[in-house]
This record gives C-alpha cells, sequence and structure tokens, in this order.
C-alpha cells in the first residue's frame, strides 16, 4: 500500500504562463457584455501579485506569497473543477438569484452557473488582478456570455447594494469562496452583512411561523 | 429509519445519553442515527460506534453573539434557518429531545412523526407527549425522594427501549489520546510504581464543591498514608479555584500530578481510564470515568441526588449525605448551615476510600464504614437492567465492568473510520468558511495520523512511509493557513489511502 503522489507546488513547483489566446477571446465576450468593465481589465496595470501553478489535472490553481513568506493557494492543486462543482453544491437550492463572492480564477463561478442556470448569478470580486490572471488562464465566455451573469470587480458596497435593491427580492441567496475571500475580509464582510440583513427579511416575510419559531429559538438560546 | 437526538450542553447529560444510543442502535440495526450536540462536545461522540452523524451546534459563541454582537442576529437566524432546513431535508422517524424546552423549539421545527422528551407548540407552549416523560417531570417536581431511577434509564424508557441487561456508557478516546496521557503522567517523574488514583475537585456549580481544604486533605492522605500518585484534573477555569497547598506533603508532593486545565476532553478521558479511582463530587468528569470503566468515589451533597444522576454502571461508590432536607432545590436559602457538605468530613471519604480498596481486593466493605446522615452506597442492576443503589456493603467484591469499550488499534476499523469522519468534517468547515474550527480538527487529525504512522512503522507495515514529507507539507500549510491545500491532503490524499486500508482490511476479515 502507497500514497499517491502529490503535486509539487507553492515554492517547490513550476509556475505556468497565459494565454494570449484565452485572453484575447474571454475580452471579446467581457468586451461585448461589459464593455467599462473590460477596458478596465485591459488597462490593469498593478503589479502582479499572484502566480499561476500547474493543477495535477492540467488546468491551473494560482498562489500568493505574503511578506512572511507563507504561501495561500486559492483553488485545488488537483482538480480545480471537481472542487469547484462540490462548493457549488453548497449553493441555497431556494435561491432564485445567487451571489457569489470571491471569483478566484473563475472556476466556482462558472460551477454554480451550471448548478444554478436559471437565475441572475452576480459576482462580486475584490481583486482586479485576480480577474485578469484569470482572463488570461481560464477559458470563461460561456459565463461571461450570459446574460444573466453580473460581475462586480471591486465596486463599492453601496453600488453592489443599490444593484441588489434593484434585483427582485425574493429568494436571493449567496454563496462565499472562502479562499478568495478571507484574503479580503474587509471588502467582503460588509458585504456579506448585506446579503444576510436581505436573506434574513425575506425569510421572515414568506414564512413568518418558521420564522417566529426560529426568533423563539433564539430567545431561549440566549437563555 | 432517521432519528435525531438533540441535547448540546453539559458534559455529563451528554454522556449519560450514550448507553440509550447504543439501546437504540441494537433495537434499530438499521437506523441512522444523528445527534445533535454542543460544538465543544463533539469528541465525546467522536468515534462512538452508535452514533452515525455528530451535528454539530455552536451553542456558546450563539449565547455570546445574541448577547454582544446584535449585528449578527441576521446571519445566526440565517444560519439557524439553514440548519432546520437541512434536517427537514434528511426526514426524521423518531427526535429524541433530552434538552427540555430548547430542544422541544427545535424538535418542533424540524417536524417529524414522533418527538419524545417534550415538544413545542404556539398554542400549546411546551408540552409532553409522551408517558415516561410526563412520569420523569411528575416525580421531579413532585416529590424527587421518590425517584429511583437514574436518568440513564429514563433516557432510555423515553427513546421507548425496552430493559436491557446491557447498558453502558461510552467515551472512546482513541490511541492519540492515550499516548498523550502517558505522556502527561509519566512528565511528572512521579514514583511510577504506584497506582494513579483521579481526584476532581472544581464543580461547574459553586454549590457542589466541597472545598479545596477538604480535598487538599484527602489528597496527602492518599498520597502519604495510602502509597498513592494523585492525578489532579478539572478545567482551565478551575485551576485558580483549587490551588493546592503542598505544605505537609514533605518529600512526597512529586506524587501530585496536576493536569488541571491542560488535557483535551479525550485526554482527559484517556488520564482517568489508567486510574484505578476517581474521586470527585457530581460532575462532568464522573460520568467520563464511569464511560472508560473507572470505578468512581462520588460525594453527593444537597442539591445532587444519586439515584438520579448518580455514576452509571455496577460497582461505583457514591457517599450521599442523606439529610431530610435532601434533595433540595435552593442551596443559596439553606437554613441548617450547609449541614450536608459540614457531615462529608475528609475522614469519611477516607473511610469510604479504604471500603473501595476493600472492595476491589475481593473483600467485603464493612456495615458500619460511615455514620448516618453520611450513607455509603454502591451502584449496581435490578433483574430489568436498570441501575439501583445498594448499600455497599451488600455488595460482593470484585471488579467493576468497563464500559462498553472500542479497540481502535491499527488493526481495528475504528481509526479509519474516524479519520474519514473527521476529514470530511474538516473540508466541510473551510467549505464554510469555519476556519479556526477547521484548522484545530486539522492538527489533531494530522496528530492521528502521525500516530498511525508511527504505529505502522513499529510493526513493519511501511505503506505509511512516504508520508512524512506529506505530514510536513500540511504542517507548512497550517501555519500560512492555506485551507485549500489542507483540503486537497484530506480529499486526495488521506481519504484514499483511508478507503484502500478499509478494503484491505476487510478483505482480510473476510479471509
Amino acid at each position: 500500500m502507497s500514497f499517491p503522489s502529490r503535486p509539487r507546488s507553492g515554492s517547490l513547483g513550476k509556475t505556468m504562463s497565459t494565454s494570449d489566446h484565452i485572453f484575447d477571446e474571454n475580452m471579446a465576450v467581457l468586451h461585448k457584455m461589459a464593455p467599462l468593465l473590460a477596458d478596465r481589465v485591459r488597462g490593469y496595470g498593478g503589479r502582479p501579485s499572484w502566480e499561476l501553478v500547474p493543477a495535477l489535472n492540467g488546468q491551473v490553481t494560482a498562489r500568493t506569497v505574503s511578506a512572511e513568506g507563507l504561501v495561500r493557494h486559492i483553488h485545488s492543486s488537483y482538480d480545480p473543477e471537481k472542487e469547484a462543482l462540490r462548493w457549488a453544491g453548497l449553493a441555497p437550492r431556494d435561491a432564485g438569484t445567487l451571489a457569489v463572492l470571491g471569483f478566484g480564477l473563475g472556476y466556482h463561478a462558472v460551477a454554480v452557473r451550471r448548478v444554478h442556470h436559471d437565475g441572475p448569478l452576480v459576482i462580486i470580486e475584490a481583486d482586479p488582478g485576480l480577474l485578469h490572471l484569470a482572463m488570461r488562464s481560464v477559458s470563461l465566455t460561456s459565463l461571461l456570455d450570459d446574460p444573466l451573469t453580473h460581475l462586480f470587480v471591486q465596486e463599492s458596497r453601496e453600488d453592489i447594494e443599490r444593484f441588489l435593491n434593484g434585483l427582485n427580492p425574493r429568494s436571493l441567496g449567496y454563496l462565499s469562496y472562502f479562499p478568495v475571500t478571507d484574503l479580503y475580509p474587509e471588502y467582503y464582510q460588509p458585504i456579506r452583512d448585506i446579503l444576510e440583513k436581505r436573506i434574513f427579511e425575506r425569510r421572515l416575510q414568506e414564512t413568518p411561523a418558521l420564522g417566529r419559531g426560529i426568533e423563539g429559538l433564539l430567545r431561549e438560546t440566549m437563555g | 429509519m432517521n432519528i435525531l437526538v438533540i441535547r448540546t450542553h453539559r458534559l455529563g447529560d451528554i454522556l449519560q445519553l450514550t448507553p440509550m444510543l447504543g439501546g437504540l442502535k441494537r433495537r434499530y440495526p438499521d437506523s441512522t442515527i444523528y445527534v445533535l450536540t454542543g460544538t465543544d462536545y463533539t469528541p465525546l461522540l467522536e468515534g462512538n460506534p452508535c452514533v452515525d452523524a455528530i451535528i454539530p451546534f455552536p451553542e456558546k459563541e450563539y449565547r455570546y453573539a445574541l448577547k454582544k454582537e446584535p449585528d449578527r442576529y441576521p446571519s445566526l437566524f440565517n444560519a439557524c434557518h439553514d440548519l432546520i432546513g437541512e434536517l427537514r431535508r434528511i426526514g426524521f422517524d423518531l427526535i429524541i429531545n433530552r434538552q427540555y424546552e430548547w430542544g422541544a423549539r427545535f424538535a418542533s421545527l424540524v417536524g417529524g412523526p414522533h418527538i419524545v422528551g417534550g415538544a413545542y407548540a404556539p398554542e400549546r407552549g411546551f408540552y409532553f407527549d409522551d408517558q415516561p416523560s410526563r412520569e420523569l417531570v411528575d416525580v421531579v417536581k413532585g416529590d424527587r425522594r421518590k425517584n429511583r431511577r437514574n436518568l440513564v434509564d429514563w433516557a432510555c424508557r423515553i427513546a421507548g427501549l425496552p430493559p436491557d441487561d446491557d447498558r453502558r456508557m461510552c467515551l472512546p478516546v482513541g490511541s492519540t489520546a492515550r499516548r498523550e496521557a502517558q505522556r502527561f503522567i509519566d512528565s511528572a517523574r512521579s514514583d511510577g510504581e504506584r497506582s494513579l488514583v483521579a481526584v476532581q475537585a472544581g464543580a461547574a456549580r459553586s454549590f457542589r464543591q466541597w472545598g479545596t481544604d477538604n480535598f487538599a486533605e484527602v489528597i496527602g492522605r492518599l498520597i502519604n498514608e495510602n502509597g498513592k500518585r494523585v492525578v489532579l484534573i478539572g478545567s482551565e477555569d478551575e485551576r485558580d479555584l483549587f490551588t493546592i497547598r503542598r505544605n505537609g506533603m514533605g518529600g512526597e508532593e512529586r506524587n501530585l500530578i496536576n493536569l488541571m486545565g491542560k488535557t483535551s476532553l479525550k485526554i482527559t478521558g484517556a488520564v482517568l481510564e489508567r486510574c484505578e479511582l476517581l474521586i470527585t463530587g457530581d460532575t462532568g468528569p464522573m460520568h467520563m470515568a464511569a464511560a472508560v470503566g473507572t470505578p468512581v468515589l462520588s460525594l453527593f451533597f444537597g442539591t445532587a441526588y444519586p439515584w438520579e444522576t448518580g455514576p452509571y454502571g455496577n460497582g461505583h461508590f457514591i457517599l450521599y449525605a442523606d439529610l431530610p432536607c435532601a434533595p433540595c432545590l435552593d442551596p443559596a436559602r439553606c437554613e441548617r448551615g450547609h449541614l450536608c457538605k459540614a457531615v462529608m468530613t475528609s475522614s469519611v471519604v477516607m473511610d469510604a476510600f479504604a471500603a473501595f480498596e476493600a472492595f476491589r481486593s475481593g473483600g467485603a466493605v464493612g456495615p458500619d464504614c460511615v455514620s448516618p446522615p453520611v450513607r455509603l452506597l454502591a451502584t449496581s442492576r435490578d433483574a430489568y437492567g436498570e441501575q439501583v443503589l445498594v448499600p455497599a456493603e451488600q455488595l460482593a467484591g470484585g471488579v467493576p465492568e468497563r464500559g462498553l469499550w472500542i479497540d481502535d488499534g491499527l488493526d481495528g476499523e475504528y481509526l479509519p473510520a474516524i479519520l474519514r469522519v473527521r476529514g470530511d468534517g474538516i473540508i466541510r468547515s473551510f467549505m464554510e468558511g469555519e476556519n479556526e474550527r477547521g484548522f484545530t480538527d486539522f492538527a489533531a487529525y494530522l496528530e492521528e495520523w502521525f500516530t498511525l504512522r508511527r504505529t505502522a512503522l513499529s510493526h513493519g507495515d511501511e505503506g505509511l512511509e512516504s508520508t512524512e514529507e506529506l505530514m510536513n507539507n500540511c504542517l507548512e500549510a497550517l501555519r500560512s493557513r492555506d485551507t485549500v491545500v489542507l483540503t486537497d491532503a484530506v480529499e486526495h490524499l488521506f481519504n484514499p489511502w483511508l478507503e484502500q486500508f478499509s478494503h484491505e482490511s476487510c478483505n482480510a476479515n473476510h479471509r
């Protein structure tokens, strides 16, 4: 009996280069659907804080290294797609509109779109550098080409709240991709608070008996 | 058949459910048993072969946040809503509520055809649908002295279980905890040839505490007059409460091993497992000792009633201050100067200890070893398998039975199974953003793997030899807080090995 081999990553592994071909295809679609965002991505000139690393299944993952030399990956080094599909399985079943916090290289948003294919998908990413890297390394055309996909990159909490207010308030749900959102807690936490509040209010309205029951339970918990 | 058992807090109360869990599994072998319990208490049930799924509920975090962080109310509400939704989707044929009104509300929100132990409806409030629960409430609210049934047996009745002579407590401690317990004890440099007696001096509620001076005297006599080593156990909170005075112990103080606040639940269980006796009040560790098969000498004062909450299993000793005012409900208003504690002197406890020693070595307990109003009782079973208390002198000598014993060595299937469950829990924690929990659990998980590896190599099995680098990489990922690498390690490296191990183990059994 022996252990399967482990892909070498982090300081041990080799990095990957990006593809102009993928970038051009992604940008063409993004330009069609969200020209202002496409311009921002094309003009992105931030210092790269991410590097791509090959995953065992041939896809790519990305890692960042902190000033202290600590390495953090944002997708599986084995099978990013499988990981994303499992995560997408956490999507709330009753959600009509689904917000995804943390885009990363996009695997998770693509997987959520596959699972949650018929409603608006609101994707929120704090780091334009990450989106830039995703556009260069992962084919996202089907996701970006979908008119129900709304991509927000580094938008303010107020702008996102305004957008959410314009949506049908019924059956809003959200998912956080924590390997990404944990890197920018000060950006994502206020957005998460807004979403939680809206979901709470909607649930109280839609299922008042259950809502009262849970409120009673919480009172009892407090003692 | 899906069964949900609800009990989120108090260590002893959770352990007291384990005989019921065993009974449920024996009665419904194909059932899936879920236990909703407090996040801090999940180690008590981890590895229990009668529990199919543990649902952790962060009750302490809820209580704190509800009081101190009102902004979090919507997210707490939503988390509860999600949990209840998930449980509704599973669907339960039977819900056993062992947490009165909170459990009743929770059970009723989950819903099901059969809720026992208390249910709730907005129009009715809290109510009992089952006869055993009504009987229990009647007896507790009426004259508690009429109750002669232990809460373990009440729980079994409430669950609808028939009489059963195989009701045993269960606390699987695991090989890592055993090794750590050994390390703690060895590091004390005490006299290794002396046998170990554990003492739990604190108690969660002040009126159940006997007093540090009393315990200090007993400890001194155990060490100096009886040639024992004493292991002090207890929680971090109790450490300040009980600063043992070592005066008068002379050179023997090295035989006092203070582990208060140093050991996890599992390691405490493993420490207790190594002791010949635990001396304590009516505390959670009392039930832990009973669950790992270590005899108990427990001290029951006014508020505690040994017929209800005494240590479960044969051959435990109980000193009970049997006063007319006991069991009392309001110790703060005691008009008798807490006589129930005053009569329980250290000499009485040492007399009971001598009786225990005599019993353990096959001798008889003398009828006058303690004087009224203190009684020395011993635990035994009646013809229906329920616990009874008898005067200690009526017991024949012998060694108390062990609790449900689980062989969790490398050759058993216990450790791979528990690692699989833990691994899945770790992945889920990271996916749901419960990173702190995930990191803590992963550190413990990795420790088990190091143990497994050492054991495998010592048995000449080199299958895990290649894992050292992997484990070191995991330690590095823990330092980086890289949840992705840790998730990968569980899913793509550890889990496949466990599957292979289980498969080979299964084949070996069939051969």
